[in-house]
Protein backbone atom coordinates (compact mmCIF):
# COMPACT_ATOMS: atom_id res chain seq x y z
CA UNK A 1 0.00 0.00 0.00
CA UNK A 2 1.43 3.33 -1.32
CA UNK A 3 1.34 5.85 1.87
CA UNK A 4 -0.43 9.23 1.01
CA UNK A 5 0.94 12.58 1.44
CA UNK A 6 -1.35 12.79 4.74
CA UNK A 7 -0.26 9.61 6.08
CA UNK A 8 3.31 10.61 6.21
CA UNK A 9 2.05 14.25 7.21
CA UNK A 10 0.61 11.81 10.29
CA UNK A 11 3.46 9.69 10.64
CA UNK A 12 5.93 12.64 11.09
CA UNK A 13 3.64 14.54 13.08
CA UNK A 14 3.60 10.94 15.77
CA UNK A 15 7.45 11.08 15.93
CA UNK A 16 7.82 14.75 16.48
CA UNK A 17 5.26 14.64 19.09
CA UNK A 18 6.92 11.74 20.81
CA UNK A 19 9.83 14.21 21.38
CA UNK A 20 7.92 17.08 22.30
CA UNK A 21 5.85 14.99 24.74
CA UNK A 22 9.26 14.41 26.52
CA UNK A 23 10.32 18.43 26.58
CA UNK A 24 13.18 17.31 24.03
CA UNK A 25 14.14 19.01 20.69
CA UNK A 26 12.50 18.42 17.52
CA UNK A 27 13.64 15.76 15.43
CA UNK A 28 14.70 16.99 11.81
CA UNK A 29 13.40 15.16 9.10
CA UNK A 30 15.13 13.86 5.56
CA UNK A 31 12.88 13.54 2.40
CA UNK A 32 10.98 10.19 2.95
CA UNK A 33 11.69 7.86 0.23
CA UNK A 34 10.00 4.33 -1.17
CA UNK A 35 12.44 1.62 -0.42
CA UNK A 36 13.74 -0.24 -3.36
CA UNK A 37 13.61 -3.58 -1.82
CA UNK A 38 15.66 -5.41 -4.29
CA UNK A 39 18.59 -3.41 -4.43
CA UNK A 40 18.43 -1.16 -1.57
CA UNK A 41 19.08 -2.63 2.36
CA UNK A 42 16.56 -1.75 5.12
CA UNK A 43 18.65 1.23 6.82
CA UNK A 44 18.57 -0.63 10.26
CA UNK A 45 20.61 1.52 13.04
CA UNK A 46 21.95 -0.03 16.54
CA UNK A 47 18.97 0.09 18.00
CA UNK A 48 15.50 -0.72 16.81
CA UNK A 49 11.77 -0.81 17.90
CA UNK A 50 9.73 -3.19 15.61
CA UNK A 51 5.50 -2.92 16.24
CA UNK A 52 3.92 -5.45 13.81
CA UNK A 53 0.24 -3.68 12.45
CA UNK A 54 -2.73 -6.10 11.89
CA UNK A 55 -6.89 -5.06 11.92
CA UNK A 56 -7.29 -2.57 9.45
CA UNK A 57 -3.97 -2.39 7.79
CA UNK A 58 -1.33 -5.11 7.99
CA UNK A 59 2.37 -4.70 8.13
CA UNK A 60 4.97 -2.76 10.30
CA UNK A 61 6.86 -0.04 12.19
CA UNK A 62 10.38 0.43 13.08
CA UNK A 63 11.88 3.23 14.70
CA UNK A 64 15.68 2.64 14.31
CA UNK A 65 18.56 5.00 16.17
CA UNK A 66 21.95 5.37 16.26
CA UNK A 67 23.09 4.94 20.08
CA UNK A 68 23.52 8.02 21.11
CA UNK A 69 19.54 8.73 20.56
CA UNK A 70 18.43 6.24 22.67
CA UNK A 71 21.19 7.20 25.62
CA UNK A 72 20.46 10.85 25.16
CA UNK A 73 16.34 9.81 26.29
CA UNK A 74 17.17 7.54 28.63
CA UNK A 75 19.13 10.94 30.07
CA UNK A 76 16.11 12.78 29.20
CA UNK A 77 13.54 10.68 30.88
CA UNK A 78 14.98 9.25 33.64
CA UNK A 79 17.82 12.07 34.47
CA UNK A 80 20.02 9.41 34.57
CA UNK A 81 22.92 8.25 32.37
CA UNK A 82 21.99 4.55 30.84
CA UNK A 83 24.36 2.18 32.00
CA UNK A 84 23.48 -1.27 30.34
CA UNK A 85 21.34 -2.39 27.26
CA UNK A 86 18.84 -3.04 30.01
CA UNK A 87 18.22 0.93 30.37
CA UNK A 88 18.70 0.92 26.62
CA UNK A 89 15.82 -1.46 25.37
CA UNK A 90 12.62 -0.54 27.29
CA UNK A 91 13.48 3.16 26.07
CA UNK A 92 13.51 1.99 22.40
CA UNK A 93 10.60 -0.39 22.77
CA UNK A 94 8.40 2.64 24.24
CA UNK A 95 9.69 4.90 22.04
CA UNK A 96 8.22 2.69 19.16
CA UNK A 97 5.21 2.04 20.87
CA UNK A 98 4.23 5.79 21.02
CA UNK A 99 4.73 6.58 17.90
CA UNK A 100 2.79 3.67 16.70
CA UNK A 101 -0.01 4.60 18.88
CA UNK A 102 0.01 8.44 18.09
CA UNK A 103 -0.64 7.35 14.71
CA UNK A 104 -3.42 5.02 15.46
CA UNK A 105 -5.49 8.50 15.71
CA UNK A 106 -4.80 9.07 11.88
CA UNK A 107 -4.50 5.18 10.76
CA UNK A 108 -8.28 4.54 13.49
CA UNK A 109 -8.89 2.04 15.72
CA UNK A 110 -8.71 -0.24 13.44
CA UNK A 111 -5.09 -0.04 13.18
CA UNK A 112 -3.79 -2.88 15.93
CA UNK A 113 -0.45 -2.54 16.94
CA UNK A 114 1.31 -5.22 19.05
CA UNK A 115 3.78 -4.91 21.83
CA UNK A 116 6.84 -3.42 20.21
CA UNK A 117 10.02 -6.06 19.44
CA UNK A 118 13.57 -4.96 19.81
CA UNK A 119 16.14 -5.54 17.44
CA UNK A 120 19.83 -4.52 18.53
CA UNK A 121 22.61 -4.55 16.09
CA UNK A 122 22.33 -4.86 12.20
CA UNK A 123 21.64 -7.87 10.51
CA UNK A 124 22.66 -8.61 6.98
CA UNK A 125 19.23 -7.97 5.18
CA UNK A 126 15.66 -7.02 6.82
CA UNK A 127 12.86 -6.97 5.35
CA UNK A 128 8.85 -6.85 5.69
CA UNK A 129 6.90 -9.48 3.70
CA UNK A 130 4.20 -8.47 1.50
CA UNK A 131 3.99 -4.69 2.73
CA UNK A 132 5.70 -2.96 -0.26
CA UNK A 133 6.58 -0.48 -0.92
CA UNK A 134 8.60 0.27 2.58
CA UNK A 135 8.65 3.76 3.59
CA UNK A 136 11.64 5.35 4.96
CA UNK A 137 11.49 8.80 6.76
CA UNK A 138 15.20 10.03 7.63
CA UNK A 139 15.75 12.23 10.55
CA UNK A 140 18.25 13.55 12.47
CA UNK A 141 17.93 14.35 16.49
CA UNK A 142 20.99 16.58 18.42
CA UNK A 143 23.10 15.23 15.67
CA UNK A 144 22.53 11.91 15.34
CA UNK A 145 20.83 9.71 12.94
CA UNK A 146 17.07 7.66 13.27
CA UNK A 147 15.05 6.15 10.79
CA UNK A 148 11.26 5.62 11.04
CA UNK A 149 10.64 2.70 8.67
CA UNK A 150 6.78 1.65 7.92
CA UNK A 151 5.31 -0.82 5.34
CA UNK A 152 1.77 -1.58 5.23
CA UNK A 153 -0.80 -3.38 3.30
CA UNK B 1 1.88 -18.74 28.58
CA UNK B 2 -0.22 -21.76 30.09
CA UNK B 3 1.25 -24.77 29.21
CA UNK B 4 -1.72 -25.39 26.84
CA UNK B 5 -1.30 -22.68 25.27
CA UNK B 6 2.41 -23.55 24.47
CA UNK B 7 1.22 -27.05 23.11
CA UNK B 8 -1.00 -24.94 20.38
CA UNK B 9 2.24 -23.80 19.24
CA UNK B 10 4.17 -27.15 19.28
CA UNK B 11 1.02 -28.89 17.68
CA UNK B 12 0.94 -26.40 14.94
CA UNK B 13 4.67 -26.84 14.25
CA UNK B 14 4.68 -30.47 13.84
CA UNK B 15 1.43 -30.25 11.87
CA UNK B 16 3.05 -27.60 9.68
CA UNK B 17 6.10 -29.85 8.72
CA UNK B 18 4.01 -32.85 8.34
CA UNK B 19 1.63 -31.33 6.19
CA UNK B 20 4.07 -28.80 4.05
CA UNK B 21 7.18 -31.66 3.71
CA UNK B 22 5.35 -35.02 4.14
CA UNK B 23 8.02 -35.60 7.34
CA UNK B 24 7.04 -35.10 11.06
CA UNK B 25 9.50 -32.46 12.51
CA UNK B 26 9.82 -33.78 16.96
CA UNK B 27 9.75 -30.86 19.42
CA UNK B 28 12.59 -30.40 22.49
CA UNK B 29 11.17 -29.62 25.78
CA UNK B 30 10.10 -26.08 26.01
CA UNK B 31 12.07 -24.10 28.30
CA UNK B 32 12.37 -20.35 29.46
CA UNK B 33 14.77 -18.02 27.17
CA UNK B 34 17.62 -16.70 28.93
CA UNK B 35 19.51 -13.10 27.65
CA UNK B 36 21.56 -15.49 25.24
CA UNK B 37 21.46 -15.07 21.30
CA UNK B 38 19.28 -17.38 20.22
CA UNK B 39 19.80 -16.40 16.47
CA UNK B 40 20.44 -19.12 12.96
CA UNK B 41 21.21 -18.02 10.03
CA UNK B 42 17.13 -16.70 8.80
CA UNK B 43 14.54 -15.59 11.20
CA UNK B 44 11.32 -14.86 10.47
CA UNK B 45 9.43 -12.26 13.33
CA UNK B 46 5.34 -12.12 13.71
CA UNK B 47 3.97 -9.31 15.69
CA UNK B 48 0.75 -10.56 17.77
CA UNK B 49 -2.29 -8.04 18.56
CA UNK B 50 -5.83 -7.97 19.57
CA UNK B 51 -6.80 -10.90 22.05
CA UNK B 52 -3.11 -11.06 22.75
CA UNK B 53 -0.23 -9.21 22.43
CA UNK B 54 3.29 -9.90 21.99
CA UNK B 55 5.37 -11.82 19.01
CA UNK B 56 6.89 -14.74 17.83
CA UNK B 57 9.88 -15.88 15.78
CA UNK B 58 10.97 -19.22 14.30
CA UNK B 59 15.09 -19.05 13.12
CA UNK B 60 16.32 -21.49 10.78
CA UNK B 61 19.51 -22.46 9.65
CA UNK B 62 19.67 -21.95 5.71
CA UNK B 63 20.08 -25.81 4.51
CA UNK B 64 16.85 -26.81 6.50
CA UNK B 65 15.26 -23.63 4.77
CA UNK B 66 16.52 -25.29 1.31
CA UNK B 67 15.35 -28.31 2.07
CA UNK B 68 12.19 -27.02 2.71
CA UNK B 69 11.85 -25.46 -0.16
CA UNK B 70 12.90 -28.18 -2.55
CA UNK B 71 10.02 -29.97 -0.82
CA UNK B 72 7.55 -27.31 -1.81
CA UNK B 73 8.52 -25.99 -4.87
CA UNK B 74 9.76 -29.63 -6.29
CA UNK B 75 12.82 -28.05 -7.73
CA UNK B 76 16.67 -29.19 -6.98
CA UNK B 77 17.49 -25.11 -7.63
CA UNK B 78 16.84 -22.96 -5.09
CA UNK B 79 17.65 -19.39 -4.69
CA UNK B 80 18.05 -17.19 -1.73
CA UNK B 81 15.01 -14.95 -2.39
CA UNK B 82 12.64 -18.36 -2.07
CA UNK B 83 14.85 -19.14 1.12
CA UNK B 84 13.92 -15.60 2.41
CA UNK B 85 10.67 -15.71 1.51
CA UNK B 86 10.17 -19.50 2.95
CA UNK B 87 11.12 -18.13 6.00
CA UNK B 88 8.48 -15.52 6.71
CA UNK B 89 5.95 -18.04 5.11
CA UNK B 90 6.80 -20.55 7.74
CA UNK B 91 6.36 -17.95 10.49
CA UNK B 92 2.92 -16.62 9.29
CA UNK B 93 1.56 -20.31 9.07
CA UNK B 94 2.65 -21.49 12.40
CA UNK B 95 1.34 -18.18 13.36
CA UNK B 96 -2.10 -18.51 11.40
CA UNK B 97 -2.49 -22.15 12.65
CA UNK B 98 -2.66 -20.85 16.42
CA UNK B 99 -5.26 -18.56 15.36
CA UNK B 100 -7.85 -21.62 15.44
CA UNK B 101 -7.39 -22.29 19.10
CA UNK B 102 -6.76 -18.80 20.26
CA UNK B 103 -9.62 -17.04 18.35
CA UNK B 104 -10.16 -14.82 15.47
CA UNK B 105 -9.35 -11.72 17.60
CA UNK B 106 -5.51 -13.31 17.58
CA UNK B 107 -4.55 -10.91 15.32
CA UNK B 108 -1.15 -11.53 13.39
CA UNK B 109 1.26 -8.95 11.71
CA UNK B 110 3.19 -9.69 7.97
CA UNK B 111 6.24 -11.23 8.78
CA UNK B 112 9.35 -9.47 9.37
CA UNK B 113 12.49 -11.73 8.10
CA UNK B 114 16.01 -11.07 9.77
CA UNK B 115 19.09 -12.55 7.96
CA UNK B 116 22.34 -13.44 9.90
CA UNK B 117 23.55 -13.34 13.03
CA UNK B 118 25.58 -10.82 13.99
CA UNK B 119 27.69 -11.18 17.62
CA UNK B 120 25.43 -7.82 18.42
CA UNK B 121 22.23 -8.89 16.86
CA UNK B 122 19.19 -9.70 19.11
CA UNK B 123 15.61 -9.90 18.84
CA UNK B 124 14.11 -8.82 22.13
CA UNK B 125 10.53 -10.05 22.57
CA UNK B 126 7.50 -9.94 25.39
CA UNK B 127 9.32 -11.63 28.66
CA UNK B 128 8.77 -14.67 29.69
CA UNK B 129 10.22 -16.05 26.32
CA UNK B 130 9.59 -19.75 25.28
CA UNK B 131 11.61 -21.33 23.25
CA UNK B 132 10.57 -24.71 21.53
CA UNK B 133 13.60 -26.35 19.71
CA UNK B 134 12.71 -27.87 16.74
CA UNK B 135 14.30 -30.96 14.99
CA UNK B 136 13.15 -31.97 11.52
CA UNK B 137 15.49 -33.96 9.19
CA UNK B 138 18.19 -33.75 11.49
CA UNK B 139 18.58 -30.01 11.52
CA UNK B 140 17.84 -27.95 14.65
CA UNK B 141 15.43 -24.77 14.47
CA UNK B 142 13.84 -22.97 17.48
CA UNK B 143 10.70 -21.40 17.76
CA UNK B 144 10.35 -18.65 20.44
CA UNK B 145 7.44 -16.72 21.75
CA UNK B 146 6.99 -13.98 24.10
CA UNK B 147 3.08 -13.33 24.24
CA UNK B 148 1.15 -11.73 27.09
Amino acid sequence: MRLSDSDITALLNSTTQYFTALGAPKPEFGVPYNLDNKSQKHPLLAYSGHIGISGSHRGGLVITCEKPVIEDLVQVVLGSAAESDEDLIPMIAEMANTISGNARTHFGSGFDISVPSVVVGEPEEFKFVLAEPTLVIPMTWKGHAANLIIGLT
Amino acid sequence: MKQEEIQVFINGTISYFAEVTGEKAELGIPYTKGPEQLLLDYSGHIGISGNRRGGLYITCPREMLADVTRKILLTDEVDDQSIFDMIGEIANTIAGNARTSFGSDFNISVPTIFKGKPANFRIVLRTPVVVLPINWKGYQAYLVVGID
